[in-house]
């Protein structure tokens, strides 16, 4: 194992830490925003957070897409100079680690996900889902604004959505028949009782159950315009943008003629098929 | 065991009287041009390296490989008998071919194939086929090749995406690099301009003919299609399109890419009034 210079490092965080957890989601599923309340109520004054790291690779080497400014200590040598200080200062900090590639179904059985550390060092494992109608127009319109500059609607945008949506409905199966605590977004942002429930599920004290401010992970310098904070409204309802979203249809079309993922869909937001269909209608 | 690769690659190239690269993507007719490049090689030998991977030895990489008439895999077999042949003096003609469209970064770091330079070949040819029957073959390939899932879900679809962002590269580079650049479908369809790609390859015309149906790059779920080339509908395979949502979709966003429609008119113009026609009946 290539990062096994961390591994020993990471043992003593996993023992000292007064809690620790992953979380599991794909982009544009307010991954951030869950992530936060869980820092907000996690109970310790310390919390260490190590934003989307890559499957099978140490959890302090960034991840590919880790946004500069909120990671300033990208370097894996740096951040472990930074937190051993910590550890020696006496702090045991709640430690949370986030996958942004969806629920890594292969290598999860092998305990290989967060070199450095076993499953069971972890108090949870969460995964994040978003409905599907809602999702969709978020992710389109991510990768349309980082690709201001080629055809908006051309087929690389389409390639490129195209291996998202397969990602989704990989993690979307996952979570279907998780045995780990599975967060839908879209109720987490419209019910505050849904959240209590959550941090129950979490074993998590209740400190602060707000929704909390829009964060800027997962931004990056390409769509600030994404930046502004959205209105619960707006979270839950952007399928309604769908329907004069031209580029979404064949998407939409192709969705509904996999069986595997209308199955899916059917067993966590049956209310997306009924919407789907009334669009395509 | 790199090292003895690069010694065969070395002897391999001083003793080819002529090397060329082939670049195409997957359904694309590549290995009917190949067989046809062989028969009017000019030399009673050649060497065919199929299917190599960029970057490395093809001599390492490649698929299988064809020497004396004989189509074998292996590389440790392959060196074995080049380095035999090689020692009792064979010349043969080199082909080495390539399967996932030509690859303009590392033609640029002049760094294709490990053991060879650029200037190693005299030419490099790139093979298009007409994206209206492309397109069909292609999702012929996905489908069979991933039968556990969904025939028109989205697990093909992301699969069938990745070939069109390939096939979209390579057709840009087709039109615009100056290499040698063959069209199928012209290929196929016309005797004189064979005639014509022969002279561009500065090769003798020995077999014109198109030759038997190639076994490459079919894979076992095509093994119905080991017909005589004659009888293949290759210039209508569009015509399976209509009526199916799944591929009309692919072309309605096919249509929405100007860069990639602009090359694609210049490098098979009727191609443009058939997508229209496809997307406007569904």
């Amino acid at each position: 194992m290539a990062d096994i210079e961390y591994d020993a490092f990471c043992r003593e965080l996993g023992t000292v830490a007064s809690g620790m957890m992953r979380v599991f989601g794909i982009r544009r599923s307010g991954q951030h925003a869950i992530i936060d309340w869980m820092l907000r109520n996690c109970g310790q004054k310390k919390s260490v957070f190590l934003n989307n790291r890559r499957v099978g690779q140490s959890p302090l080497r960034a991840g590919m897409l880790a946004a500069k400014k909120h990671d300033s200590t990208r370097n894996a040598d740096a951040l472990q100079a930074k937190l051993a200080r910590k550890l020696a200062r006496g702090q045991k900090p709640f430690v949370l680690i986030s996958y942004e590639s969806g629920f890594p179904v292969q290598r999860y059985p092998a305990g290989d996900v967060s070199p450095g550390f076993d499953n069971s060092d972890f108090d949870r494992d969460v995964l994040i889902t978003r409905r599907f109608v809602n999702w969709l127009p978020s992710y389109i319109r991510l990768v349309q604004a980082q690709n201001a500059d080629g055809a908006p609607e051309g087929l690389d945008n389409f390639k490129k959505i195209s291996m998202e949506i397969e990602g989704y409905k990989a993690h979307l199966i996952a979570a279907n028949s998780s045995p780990h605590v599975v967060i839908s977004y879209d109720d987490w942002a419209e019910r505050p009782e849904y959240r209590r429930q959550k941090l129950a599920a979490l074993g998590l004290p209740e400190v602060d159950n707000g929704l909390g401010r829009v964060q800027p992970y997962g931004g990056g310098s390409s769509f600030s315009g994404l930046a502004k904070a959205p209105q619960v409204r707006e979270i839950a309802a952007r399928w309604k943008t769908l329907r004069d979203n031209a580029f979404a249809k064949p998407f939409l079309e192709i969705a509904v003629s996999d069986t595997e993922f209308v199955a899916a869909l059917d067993a966590r937001y049956p209310e997306d098929l009924k919407i789907i269909h009334d669009i395509l209608a | 065991m790199s090292t003895a690769f690069d010694t065969i690659s070395r002897d391999l190239k001083a003793a080819a009287p002529a090397a060329l690269r082939v670049y195409g993507v997957r359904r694309s007719g590549q290995h009917a041009v190949i067989n046809w490049i062989l028969r009017n090689c000019g030399h009673d030998n050649h060497v065919f390296l199929n299917n190599c991977r960029t970057g490395e030895s093809p001599i390492l990489s490649c698929a299988q490989f064809e020497i004396e008439g004989v189509r074998k895999r292996g590389a440790k077999v392959l060196a074995k008998t080049l380095a035999k042949r090689l020692e009792q003096g064979m010349r043969p003609f080199v082909l080495i071919s390539y399967e996932l469209g030509f690859p303009a970064q590392a033609y640029a770091e002049n760094n294709i194939a490990t053991g060879f330079e650029n200037t190693d070949f005299d030419f490099e040819v790139l093979i298009t086929r007409s994206f209206v029957n492309w397109l069909p073959s292609y999702m012929r390939l996905i489908r069979d090749k991933n039968n556990a899932v969904p025939e028109d879900g989205i697990d093909n679809l992301r699969h069938i995406m990745l070939g069109i962002q390939r096939y979209k590269a390579h057709l840009a580079d087709a039109v615009t690099s100056g290499h040698i650049w063959v069209s199928y479908d012209d290929w196929f369809a016309d005797p004189v301009y064979r005639l014509r790609k022969l002279g561009e390859l500065k090769l003798v015309e020995s077999d014109n003919s198109r030759g038997e149906i190639q076994k490459y790059g079919r894979g076992s779920s095509f093994s119905g299609t080991s017909i005589p080339a004659a009888d293949l509908d290759i210039g209508a395979r569009w015509k399976t399109l209509v009526g199916d949502p799944f591929a009309i979709n692919i072309l309605r966003q096919t249509r929405e890419d100007r860069a990639f429609m602009k090359n694609l008119i210049k490098a098979h113009p009727e191609d443009a009034a058939i997508i229209e026609g496809l997307v406007k009946d569904e």
